[in-house]
């Protein structure tokens, strides 16, 4: 995998889930971060060579479930995996992400297992 | 008598708190490292205790202490089937003993006090989806504000579930869920 997108308006989680795609040893060569769902539009638009998001749901701006609509219009589910990473208590948004298309999520707290479960299906 | 919610009795401060309890375990032992998990204070604190600011200043019963020194806190709002709001209360130090912890540095490791804020505020939001999740969820529909970092002042809105203490490396923490008396507006967004 080369590249992947982290979309989460916190910095401290984006720190978290960069350091815990290296000690799940993801194969990526580069994290890339947005804070909210415009910015990660943004990174999508002028970095073709993004292969994986993953996205908070509950952001300013543009939350998860928006962004992962406006990615649906451009990338199909199985070219841009998105998979979505949020607090337990948010499913009801977690479910409408599903069902605009994101392809999996995460449950904060996580660890690098879970992560690597969640990230499986599209190492290569 | 117990509050009855669409779904039945509305869970009892002793649930909450139980509930706290087992998140805390859940998100500190997944997340946080070097944290001791065996709360040094559970239930209701005593009014004559705690101070204006919130600040706890408890003795227990072989008359060893402990003082909460609080400078900020977390704070989610849940609304729904039950109101209140779930803080986490801490020193500086505990703040960044917080931050370090999560973010796996040293002890010794400077961060911005954004870093420190956000930290606190992704662990009130774990700890809060947790106990909805357990506790509350069942009883129907709730809705969890984003969480935010406010300054140390007690601010009661309402009667207190019961407090939790833990003892951090270099601090102390009190986690506090209320019930809320008032209605809530909008929820912070």
């Amino acid at each position: 995998m080369n590249k992947v997108l982290i979309v989460d308006d916190s910095a401290t989680m984006r720190k978290i889930i960069t350091r815990v795609l290296r000690q799940a040893e993801i194969p990526c060569t580069t994290v890339l971060e947005a804070g909210n769902g415009i910015e990660g539009m943004a990174k999508l638009q002028s970095d073709p060579d993004i292969e994986l998001i993953l996205s908070d749901i509950n952001m300013p701006e543009m939350n998860g479930v928006d962004f992962v609509k406006a990615i649906r219009a451009s990338f199909a589910k199985e070219k841009l995996p998105v998979i979505m990473v949020t607090t337990e208590g948010g499913e009801a948004m977690m479910k409408s992400a599903l069902d605009l298309g994101a392809n999996g999520y995460v449950t904060k707290p996580f660890t690098p297992e879970s992560i690597r479960r969640a990230l499986e299906a599209y190492l290569g | 008598m117990a509050e009855i919610g669409p779904a039945g009795p509305l869970p009892r401060d002793e649930d909450l708190l139980a509930a706290l309890e087992q998140a805390v375990e859940n998100v500190f032992s997944t997340m946080v490292s070097s944290f001791e998990t065996t709360a040094l204070f559970r239930g209701a604190l005593p009014e004559e205790r705690v101070d204006a600011k919130g600040e706890v200043d408890l003795v227990f019963g072989d008359a060893s202490g402990v003082r909460v020194h609080i400078d900020r806190e977390a704070v989610v709002e849940f609304r729904g089937v039950l109101d209140g709001r779930l803080a986490l209360r801490c020193s500086s130090a505990g703040a960044l003993d917080i931050a370090r912890g999560l973010l796996m540095l040293e002890d010794d490791a400077a961060l911005a006090v954004e870093d420190v804020n956000d930290a606190l505020k992704e662990c009130a939001n774990m700890l809060t989806g947790h106990v909805k999740t357990r506790v509350l969820d069942p009883h129907g529909a709730i809705s969890m504000s984003v969480p935010f970092v406010k300054g140390a002042a007690r601010d009661p809105i309402g009667p207190s579930c019961g407090s939790l203490i833990y003892r951090l490396q270099q601090g102390t923490i009190s986690l506090e869920l209320w019930r809320r008396s008032a209605p809530l507006g909008q929820l912070p967004v």
